[in-house]
C-alpha cells in the first residue's frame, strides 16, 4: 500500500509529549427524558473533576462532541460550573463526536498549548441528520442505518457463513455486560433465544441487535505529566494515551476497510500487535459490526470472528474483552458522548477499578468509533505503570 | 437520448428502458453513480464531467428486507439491494419483492411525474 498524504504527516501523538486520562465521569445513557442537556452534561463534568481531584479552575480548555442540540451548547452548560473565561469549542463528526472531541483534547495537551483539557461528549435526540448535499439517491427514506448492516450482514453471512445465531451472540454478550454497567441504557441480560425471537428490523437483525439513540453524558479530563505533579494527581490512577488517529474513507472503503487503515497505524503509533490488546469498545451499533471490525482491528482472522464470539473468546475474561461496557448495543448510542464513554470505560478497566465487569489483568485498550461520511477514530490506552 | 426524470437520477433511454444517470471523468475517466456537477471523486476533477448512462441492469451482491422504518409514510416491509451495475459502479436500490445476493436484476419505473420509483426486479432464477 502506498502512504497517502495523511500518513506521511510528520509527526503524531506518539512524537508529543505523554498525555493522560485523569479523570472521568458519565451520567446515565437513558431514554429521552424532560432532564435539560444542561444537567446531563454537568453531571459527568462534576464526575469527572471529582474522580481525578481536579478543580474546574484546573481546566484551561473544552471540547464538546455533540450533534442534535443546537449551537453554542458548550457556553450554556459549563458557566455553571463558574464563568472561568476557558477556551470552548464544539466538535460534530456525526458518531465520532466524542471521539473527535478526546483527540482534540489530547492534541492540545500534547502539544503543550494546555496542561489540562476537557473532553465531554452530551446528546440529546432532538433534531438534526447528515447536512443535505444535494447529490440524489436510489433509496431516498428507504435508506435507513438498520438496512444499511442488514446488507452488510448478508455480505458477511454469505462470505463467511456465519448464522443468525453466532450473529446474534454478539448481542447477548454485551447485555449481559451492560447489565453489570450503571450507566447503561439497558440493563436486563438476555438470552440468545429472546434476542432471536424479537421481531426483525431490517434483514436477520432484530430489535437487541440494534442500539436504541438515547441521552447521556460522559466526560474524560486529559493531563500532562506536569500536571500530575504539579496538581498533585494520583499517578497510579492516570492512563496513558498511547496513539490518536482519526481518518477518513478513500474511493470505495467499507466501514471496515477504513476501520483496518485506522487501526493499523494506530496500534503501530502505541507500539502494540492486536494480540497485545487486553480491553476493547468498538461501534457495535448493529451486532454485525462488532464481527467485522474484531477482524479489522486484528483480534482474529477474517472470517474467524463470529465463531470466536459464540464461543465466549471477546467476553470478559476471554482472549479480549470486546464492549464490557455493554458497547453501543446495551450501554446505548447518545451520539455526541458514546466515543468519550468509550475511553471512561477503558480507563476504568485498566486502572482494575471496573468491580463486575473486571477484564482480568487488563493492560492495553482500544476504542474505535466511525462516523457517518464515513470517518474513523481509534485511541490507545495503557494502565499506568 | 435520454430523458431525465424531475431530477431523479434516472430516466429512460432511447428504447424507453431504464437508465441511471452517472457521470465520467474528464480527465481519470472515472465511471461513477450518480451524476453529480462537483467534482471526480477519484481523482479530485472539478466540473461535472461528461454524462454517463449507465444500462440499470446488474448483479446482487447483498439484499435485505427492512420490516420497521422510523418514518411511518415508509410501506414496510420493502427489500434494499446492493447491485453491482454492469457498467461498473455498486448501488444501492429498492427491490421490487424479496431478492437475494447473486440475482441478476434490470430495474423498471413505476409510477408517473414526479412520483416516478426506480424499483430493481430479479430475472428469473
Amino acid at each position: 500500500m502506498t502512504a497517502s498524504p495523511m500518513t506521511a504527516s510528520p509527526k503524531t501523538l506518539a512524537d508529543l509529549r505523554p498525555v493522560y486520562v485523569a479523570g472521568i465521569g458519565l451520567h446515565p445513557y437513558q431514554r429521552p427524558s424532560d432532564t435539560p442537556y444542561v444537567r446531563l452534561g454537568l453531571t459527568a463534568v462534576r464526575a469527572a473533576l471529582s474522580d481525578a481531584g481536579l478543580r474546574w479552575t484546573d481546566v484551561e480548555s473544552a471540547w464538546t462532541g455533540t450533534t442534535s442540540l443546537g449551537m453554542a451548547v458548550s457556553r450554556g452548560m459549563l458557566r455553571h460550573l463558574g464563568a472561568t473565561g476557558i477556551r470552548m469549542t464544539q466538535v460534530e463528526n456525526a458518531s465520532a463526536s466524542g471521539s473527535s472531541a478526546f483527540r482534540q483534547a489530547c492534541l492540545k495537551v500534547a502539544c503543550g498549548l494546555a496542561e489540562v483539557s476537557l473532553a465531554l461528549g452530551v446528546d440529546k435526540p432532538l433534531r438534526g441528520g447528515p447536512a443535505r448535499t444535494g447529490v440524489p439517491d436510489l433509496v431516498g427514506r428507504h435508506g435507513i442505518p438498520a438496512a444499511h448492516f442488514a446488507l452488510l450482514a448478508d455480505a458477511y453471512a454469505r462470505e463467511h457463513g456465519a448464522t443468525r445465531e453466532q450473529v446474534a451472540a454478539v448481542a447477548v454478550k454485551n447485555h449481559r455486560n451492560g447489565a453489570r454497567n450503571p450507566f447503561a441504557q439497558r440493563r436486563r441480560e438476555r438470552s440468545l433465544r429472546e434476542v432471536l425471537d424479537e421481531p426483525p428490523i431490517a434483514g436477520t437483525l432484530t430489535r437487541l441487535q440494534c442500539c436504541p439513540i438515547g441521552e447521556g453524558a460522559a466526560a474524560a479530563l486529559v493531563v500532562s505529566g506536569d500536571a500530575v505533579e504539579r496538581l498533585g494527581l494520583d499517578a497510579s490512577r492516570c492512563v496513558r494515551v498511547a496513539a490518536s488517529v482519526q481518518r477518513s474513507e478513500r474511493l470505495d472503503d467499507t466501514d471496515a476497510e477504513l476501520t483496518r487503515v485506522t487501526a493499523a497505524e494506530a496500534l503501530d503509533q502505541a507500539g502494540i500487535a492486536p494480540a497485545g490488546l487486553d480491553v476493547v469498545e468498538l461501534h457495535d451499533a448493529f451486532a454485525i459490526e462488532e464481527l467485522e471490525y474484531a477482524e479489522a482491528l486484528g483480534l482474529c482472522g477474517k472470517g474467524e470472528a463470529a465463531a470466536l464470539a459464540a464461543a465466549g473468546a471477546f467476553d470478559i475474561g476471554g482472549r479480549c474483552a470486546v464492549s464490557p461496557s455493554g458497547g453501543l448495543l446495551a450501554m446505548g448510542h447518545p451520539i455526541g458522548p458514546t466515543g468519550v464513554g468509550q475511553i471512561a470505560e477503558i480507563t476504568r478497566q485498566l486502572r482494575g477499578e471496573a468491580g463486575d465487569r473486571q477484564h482480568p489483568g487488563a493492560a492495553a485498550g482500544l476504542a474505535h468509533m466511525v462516523g457517518l461520511g464515513a470517518v474513523c477514530a481509534v485511541h490507545v490506552l495503557r494502565r499506568p505503570v | 437520448m435520454s430523458t431525465t426524470l424531475h431530477g431523479a437520477p434516472f430516466g429512460t433511454g432511447p428504447s424507453g428502458e431504464p437508465v441511471l444517470h452517472g457521470r465520467r471523468c474528464l480527465t481519470c475517466g472515472h465511471a461513477s453513480f450518480p451524476r453529480q456537477p462537483y467534482g471526480c471523486e477519484a481523482c479530485g476533477a472539478a466540473g461535472p464531467g461528461d454524462p454517463l448512462d449507465l444500462p440499470a441492469a446488474g448483479t446482487v451482491r447483498a439484499a435485505a428486507t427492512v420490516h420497521r422504518h422510523p418514518d411511518p409514510r415508509v410501506a414496510v416491509p420493502f427489500t434494499l439491494v446492493s447491485v453491482r451495475l454492469d457498467g461498473g459502479p455498486l448501488v444501492r436500490g429498492v427491490h421490487a419483492g424479496t431478492a437475494a445476493a447473486g440475482d441478476r436484476v434490470r430495474a423498471r419505473l413505476e409510477g408517473e411525474g414526479d412520483r416516478t420509483a426506480l424499483r430493481f426486479e430479479s430475472e428469473r432464477r
